[in-house]
């Protein structure tokens, strides 16, 4: 994820981003306050927690994310403690807000470390910070897991310390729905994508599914940050493509509009992310154009996509409706395909955390927890991993998991394929087991 | 002359610095490292903006340049951080030339505008050449590459980063100290008071701007560039509004004398907000605002308005 | 063959919006000697001063000094030349002291021993006392004797003062009188001022002007001077 990626969503949802313009809107989340984690039995016992830092982006451009990272984060940690904690011990979060700022962020880490002693901490989503705050955590020695997308972790920028274990990343994804792509929609494929890593990532890794399956990206068109008209980059989708495949160029909605005035009924088909359209209403004005196109999706928003036991009970805990959004207002749809990553996560250092005997702070509890992640190969579906089983690459410190793929009818996603593992595994020669620990 | 009272005072705050560190706790040292390093880059606003009496809206793109040009030597050339600091201040130097240079050929107010398009052009620059630059994720320095790395054999980390705060901050203060009693600084203050009454006995004004100027570039250049080696991360994200709108509070805070105004504000309200962080859940801006807010209303920023006032007449 | 003249303005003109503030003004100085210009309100008497200093530049015209044209030439050019100025309202550096004032007017030089011709000029003015004051605890008479010393201080050939007197009590008009005339066997100066009197008392050579012209240009004795001072001042110049 990145800075601008939250753009359109954020404009969507009419919540005026802090970040630029001067006074910073305190947005008063306060769905669960610092120590709002802390079981009472817990204390009651005289056990000591186990600390998690969470550094969240309550202000800044990433809020609306971070809202619901932080419903999530609260829910997951709710019921970790109603059902016995963590190795019998409650689990404490401490969340502080990073500004969706790379230098704010970096504070937060060195706060939660030096000023709170956490044991671990639940990362950032947009890449910037994480990756301003993975060298600071690194050097504190406190395992850091990011809950972001991004290639930081798996491609080696970061160090020993920091890991993506409860979401996939950006060309695991793509790998997996490129092979969808180029047998189900065609084989000759325009993309449309922002001009910065976060789109490059896509290009990148696009143009290598394009090869590894015998397929043809025929026109990249690479769309420059803070743009608001789109159609003079149209007339470069060339006439005969099968797919445009489009993610994140700005304001989602004078895109589609454009789009739907510049294509018309004659169009090729269209393939997009979700990240597009995440924490925005299909209904939405002038969305109406995405009928009958299709969308990546981590999740699937609408419960009917993906219906499990476990899918179901994740929904409830972290009070979403059928139909993705807040249960408490309908008009609030969620960040379902990039939320889950923060429960996931949560439970899977409950796992390690429970396996390795961890206990202290200190540099022996930390070599075995940290070996111990490094060798889990397989996260199980279930309440843990409500979104489906991982495989875990110690190698890369990187989850591969299963992708869905969604068709827009009647102004709903509807689930049309959900993907393999084996389809989003990449290589790549990043070893960061190597490095030393201390 | 005799230097004035205030002059002398600045240079106490490095020695007090020296002497409460032993006594922090972990965490206020590492956050104190920090706005040490940008009260660097709070002095280098405060050398346009209270010196020569420009409001630049675009400081970050000085900040910037120092960031990227220490960040990439020491990603792509050396990752020894000695030279890349050198190359860092280098940048923005050069930075801060060329846009003094092209705001004089159009007209001096036009560094407050030009400033802003330089920090968003860089933004954007970054962005677009992401392959080199990381665009907006931005490039993570290896620990070799830090000044923490270079003195680790003989200190912790949390120290070495003090220390090497510390010692930039000192060299700061005594260099503003040294400049504001010098001729050249009282030509400084009276190209802000009065330019053209300045040109009248003979002086070239927009020299004299273009070296405040350049110093400024200097000063908040080496804030960029120690950022990024002591922190081991560039990213677009420095290059941005907000980075540019923090200086300008820190020295309205910190108020009219500039060798410790800008310290102060930029402790001030970096303190507060760290404390907001905990307990109002607040944004650094709102923290700053609040701070110049209370300040206005107790009359205590009337030499802000003066100055922007001789600016505006300027101007029009 | 003529000596040439220290300064010479050829046909200049100067309108604002329209208005014509200097119209086809010529003018000669020598080296020394004193010229005063009198002229009501909006005769042209501060663009005149302006676009010799060079604050001001002309439409049409052009000016020598020294031999050399200055049409073009930005004031601080014309500062290094040898040209100086005061101001109608007088301006001195807030921030400084009046001292550190003195100080950068006389700092460029390089030959000079600043600080005795700070104190001396100091001392000709009557600013001993307020050296180390900041302009803001200055009457408003002591600020103008500080611009007029800074103009002294650097060293001009040429000096040119708008309204010298405003402002300046009975005392400090005759102090400064005395110092302008003994300054005037120097170096050249031009003392722009509506206060006839004071003119007249300084100078044997007047300028009246109106309406951007110079109208007479000779002794305040000089019966068809006297009759246009007359003229502009009494009847508005019809």
């Amino acid at each position: 994820m990145n800075r601008r990626q939250a753009l359109s969503s954020l404009l969507k949802t009419g919540i005026v981003a802090v970040g630029a313009a001067g006074l910073g809107a305190v947005t008063g989340y306060m769905a669960g306050s610092s120590f709002g984690g802390q079981s009472p039995q817990g204390r009651e016992l005289g056990v000591k927690p186990i600390k998690i830092g969470f550094q969240v982006h309550r202000t800044g451009i990433g809020a609306p994310y971070g809202f619901w990272y932080e419903r999530v984060a609260n829910a997951a940690v709710s019921y970790i403690n109603r059902t016995g904690g963590i190795s019998g011990r409650p689990v404490e979060l401490i969340a502080e807000d990073d500004e969706t700022s790379p230098a704010k962020g970096a504070q937060v880490v060195e706060r939660l470390v030096l000023a709170h002693n956490v044991d671990f901490i639940l990362g950032a989503l947009f890449s910037d910070v994480v990756l301003a705050s993975g060298p600071r955590a690194g050097e504190l020695k406190r395992p850091y897991f990011a809950v972001s997308e991004g290639t930081h972790v798996p491609f080696g920028k970061l160090n020993r310390w920091c890991f993506q274990p409860g979401i996939t990343d950006v060309p695991g994804q793509v790998t997996a729905v490129a092979k969808w792509i180029f047998e189900n929609l065609g084989n000759r494929v325009a993309m449309i994508y922002p001009d910065y890593a976060f789109g490059h990532d896509h290009r990148d890794a696009l143009t290598k599914a394009a090869e590894r399956y015998g397929a043809r990206i025929v026109e990249k068109i690479p769309i420059p940050p803070g743009e608001t008209s789109f159609t003079k980059y149209f007339t470069r989708i060339p006439r005969d493509v099968d797919v445009l495949y489009h993610v994140m160029v700005g304001d989602v909605l004078t895109f589609i509009r454009e789009l739907g005035v510049y294509l018309g009924r004659e169009r090729p088909e269209l393939f997009g992310f979700i990240d597009s359209i995440e924490a925005v209403p299909l209904s939405a004005p002038g969305l109406e154009y995405l009928e009958g196109t299709y969308f990546w999706e981590a999740f699937p928003r609408y419960a009917d996509g993906y219906d499990t036991p476990f899918a179901r009970f994740y929904r409830e805990a972290v009070g979403v409706d059928e139909s993705g959004a807040d249960k408490s207002d309908p008009s609030r749809v969620s960040a379902f395909s990039h939320m889950f990553g923060v429960w996931e996560t949560l439970f899977a250092i409950k796992e390690v955390v429970e396996q390795s005997g961890y206990s202290e702070p200190t540099r022996s509890d930390y070599e075995v927890f940290i070996k111990t992640l490094e060798s889990m190969d397989w996260f199980n579906e279930g309440l843990w991993h409500p979104q489906g089983d991982k495989l875990f690459n110690g190698r890369l410190h990187q989850s591969f998991g299963h992708q869905f793929i969604s068709l827009v009818k009647n102004g709903r996603l509807v689930v049309v394929h959900r993907t393999e593992i084996e389809d989003s595994v990449y290589e790549h020669p990043n070893d960061y087991t190597k490095q030393p620990l201390f | 002359m005799r230097p004035r009272p205030t002059n002398i005072a600045a240079l106490i705050i490095p020695v007090i610095l020296a002497a409460a560190y032993p006594a922090l706790p972990d965490y206020q040292k590492a956050l104190m490292s920090r706005v040490l390093i940008l009260s660097i880059y709070s002095y280098g606003y405060a050398v346009c903006f209270q010196m020569i009496g420009v409001m630049s809206l675009g400081h970050a793109a000085l900040f910037a340049a120092g960031m990227y040009g220490a960040g990439f030597y020491a990603f792509y050339v050396s990752p020894d951080p000695f030279p890349a600091l050198s190359v860092g201040v280098a940048s923005s130097v050069l930075l801060s030339m060329l846009l003094g240079v092209l705001a004089m050929r159009v007209g001096g107010h036009y560094l407050m505008i030009g400033t802003l398009l330089a920090s968003q052009t860089l933004y954007l620059a970054a962005l677009h050449f992401n392959d080199i630059t990381g665009g907006e994720q931005g490039l993570v320095l290896r620990g070799e590459a830090t000044i923490v790395r270079a003195l680790k054999p003989l200190l912790s980390e949390l120290d070495a980063r003090y220390v090497a705060s510390l010692l930039a901050l000192t060299v700061a203060v005594v260099g503003i100290t040294l400049l504001t009693s010098s001729r050249l600084g009282r030509l400084l203050l009276a190209v802000r008071d009065d330019e053209e009454k300045l040109e009248s006995l003979g002086y070239n004004t927009s020299l004299l701007k273009l070296l405040a100027f350049s110093i400024s570039g200097a000063l908040s250049g080496a804030s960029g560039s120690l950022i990024a080696l002591l922190y081991g991360y560039v990213g677009a994200g420095y290059a941005g509004v907000l980075n540019s709108v923090e200086p300008v509070l820190w020295v309205l805070v910190g108020g009219p004398y500039v060798e410790f105004g800008p310290f102060l504000g930029c402790l001030l309200v970096n303190l507060l907000a760290d404390a907001a962080r905990a307990l109002l859940r607040g944004h650094v801006l709102v923290v700053g605002a609040g701070l110049v807010a209370f300040a206005l209303a107790t009359g205590r920023l009337r030499w802000a308005y003066q100055l922007m006032a001789r600016w505006r007449s300027r101007a029009a | 063959m003529q000596p040439r003249p220290l300064l010479s303005l050829q046909s200049v003109s100067k309108s604002f919006d329209g208005v014509q503030a200097l119209a086809e003004v010529s003018l000669e100085l020598s080296d020394t000697g004193i010229l005063g210009v009198i002229g009501p309100n909006g005769a042209g008497k501060s663009t005149l001063a302006g676009v010799i200093v060079g604050s001001l530049r002309p439409d049409s015209g052009r000016i020598f000094f020294l031999g050399r044209e200055i049409t073009g030439l930005p004031m601080r050019k014309r500062a290094r030349l040898g040209i100086a100025n005061t101001h109608q309202i007088p301006r001195a550096f807030p921030s400084l002291t009046v001292y550190e004032n003195l100080e950068l007017a006389v700092l460029h030089r390089a030959d000079t021993d600043p600080r005795r011709q700070i104190l001396e000029t100091a001392e000709l003015l009557g600013l001993q006392p307020v050296l180390q004051l900041k302009p803001s605890q200055l009457s408003h008479g002591q600020i103008r004797l500080v611009e007029i010393s800074m103009a002294l201080l650097s060293q001009p050939r040429l000096l040119v003062m708008d309204e010298p007197t405003q402002g300046l009590t009975g005392l400090e008009v005759n102090t400064l009188t005395e110092a302008l005339k003994s300054l005037g066997e120097k170096i050249s100066i031009i003392v722009i001022d509506h206060r006839v009197d004071f003119v007249a008392s300084l100078s044997p050579r007047i300028a009246v002007m109106h309406r951007g012209r110079i109208l007479a240009l000779g002794s305040p004795r000089d019966s068809w001077v006297a009759e246009k001072i007359e003229e502009v001042y009494l009847r508005g110049g019809a």
